[in-house]
């Protein structure tokens, strides 16, 4: 019975699709009690983002510990420090993306975590592409290689623009390094005389990632938690305000470039048996 | 107004690429759909607010994931058998 | 002016293609593709989830001096942020994914996932 009859599965997977199916849009005409989410949201009254947009978390933490109850009838008594761009400084965080804030301030547990996913799954990369042949380049052509000649320098100023510019402009660390990525995945493909040793790469991978580590334990000593902000933050707006998340941003930026490009090149040439 | 038929023209883009990217026999078709799929939906982020997001979608999702399933289709075989 | 709910049947949509190609499809590259486009419905389906109409991004500057008391003129920046690593990570475990495909492929010389078993056999 190792081939099924084609047409069967196909039913099968329709009446599983369809189920669920109507099983997503059962909301729309639920009329059971609790909370209502109104069907357009209007504000961020009673989300927890309100407090990450006006910046005063720690007050709004202080004032739920006070008074001993939950979320919703204790917010109302929270002190709203009013933060304005280019005006307030030393805000309880640096960033003006709001964003940014998050990723590396309030919830940067999580980013740590993410990173050390990423890195364990190009590692399996690594381990599983071991003693394959690299894919041979058939008939580079001219246009190909004077291009990525072109090209490839104007691709890493963007990635490097990307993840210092994080903290005032959409962007940050992870695209920034995607970008990268793409500049070298353009170097490699052309023809060998761009090539790099994925060795030197690794090494910058792991500097850059025992650095974070690094400094969230020096969060840890100098202030009372992991991944505190020591460093002073400075004028909301400037280029030169929130020096550890511009820090943590541009580590994080070449450890996911550098370990981006070793995962494409291992898939296109083979990671050596050494 | 401009808004709302914007995204609609996205939705089925994005809906039609994506049934072409699970039905289609070609694998290499089935790529190059997917990244079209990305592209789209890199710009449904930015019309929904999140520019961070839509950055991120168009260097990962259409850059660097369709090279990577280019490279697998490359090591295997093209035509689903 | 978009309405939250058109993006929730959106996603949906997206979603119940992704899963009908996972159900159906033998071939291993064509159901990694098909879990690419669930992971892209459940992008949107969280982003939609903070979306204001009307609204502007969550990036203080100089048009967007101050986020009012009421969070009424940003859209929701958690979901962003949440999002932002998804993508990335996602990208991580379609290479594994990938990596796994053709280690497979140099095992059995076939993609398809109902001729994989003894060797033998074939």
């Amino acid at each position: 019975m190792r081939e099924t009859s084609f047409n069967t599965g196909k039913f099968f997977a329709l009446i599983i699709v369809a189920v669920l199916g109507i099983f997503m849009i059962s909301p729309f005409f639920d009329t059971g009690s609790g909370k209502k989410i109104s069907p357009r949201l209007e504000n961020l009254k009673d989300r927890v983002s309100l407090h990450y947009g006006l910046k005063n978390v720690n007050d709004a933490s202080k004032n739920i510990e006070e008074c001993q109850g939950d979320y919703y009838t204790c917010r109302e008594g929270v002190k709203c420090n009013n933060v304005i761009y280019k005006e307030t400084a030393d805000a309880e965080t640096g960033p003006a993306n709001l964003v940014t804030s998050i990723v590396l301030d309030y919830r940067a547990f999580d980013t740590l975590g993410e990173i050390t996913v990423l890195f364990i799954s190009i590692l399996g990369v690594a381990l599983l592409m071991t003693g394959f042949p690299a894919l041979p380049v058939k008939n580079e052509s001219m246009i190909q290689s004077a291009g990525a000649k072109f090209l490839v320098p104007i691709i890493m100023l963007v990635g490097i623009y990307i993840f210092l510019h994080g903290h005032l402009t959409p962007g940050g660390g992870f695209p920034g390094g995607a970008v990268i990525a793409t500049g070298f995945l353009l170097m490699f493909m052309t023809s060998g005389d761009y090539n790099f040793r994925s060795r030197r790469f690794k090494t910058v991978e792991t500097a850059a990632g025992t650095i974070i580590v690094a400094l969230a334990i020096a969060g840890l000593i100098f202030k009372d938690s992991f991944f505190a902000n020591f460093l002073p933050n400075g004028r909301l707006g400037d280029l030169f305000s929130s020096f550890l998340i511009v820090i943590i941003y541009s580590l994080i930026g070449i450890k996911v470039g550098s370990e981006l490009s070793v995962g494409l090149r291992n898939l296109y040439t083979g990671e050596k048996d050494d | 107004m401009l808004l709302l038929i914007m995204f609609i023209f996205l939705f089925i883009l994005i809906f039609l690429s994506a049934l072409f990217a699970v039905l289609a026999k070609d694998l290499l078709f089935c790529v190059i759909s997917l990244g079209v799929m990305s592209l789209a939906t890199s710009i449904v982020f930015f019309i929904l607010n999140a520019p961070d997001v839509a950055i991120t979608e168009a260097s990962v999702g259409a850059a660097l994931t369709t090279a990577i399933y280019v490279f697998g289709v490359r090591r295997t075989e093209r035509e689903e058998k | 002016m978009i309405d939250n709910r058109l993006i929730y049947v959106m996603s949906l949509l997206l979603f119940l293609v992704g899963l009908y190609g996972v159900l159906t499809r033998k071939n291993i590259l064509k159901m990694l593709v098909a879990v690419s486009i669930m992971e892209t419905a459940a992008n949107i389906f969280l982003i939609g989830l903070g979306y204001i109409s009307n609204s502007s991004a969550p990036i203080l500057s100089e048009s967007l001096k101050q986020v009012n008391l009421l969070g009424s003129n940003i859209s929701d920046p958690l979901p962003h942020s949440l999002v932002l690593t998804a993508i990335v990570i996602g990208v991580g475990t379609t290479a594994l994914g990938i990596a796994i495909a053709v280690r497979l492929y140099s095992h059995y010389r076939t993609l398809n996932i109902n001729k994989m078993g003894d060797k033998d056999e074939l």
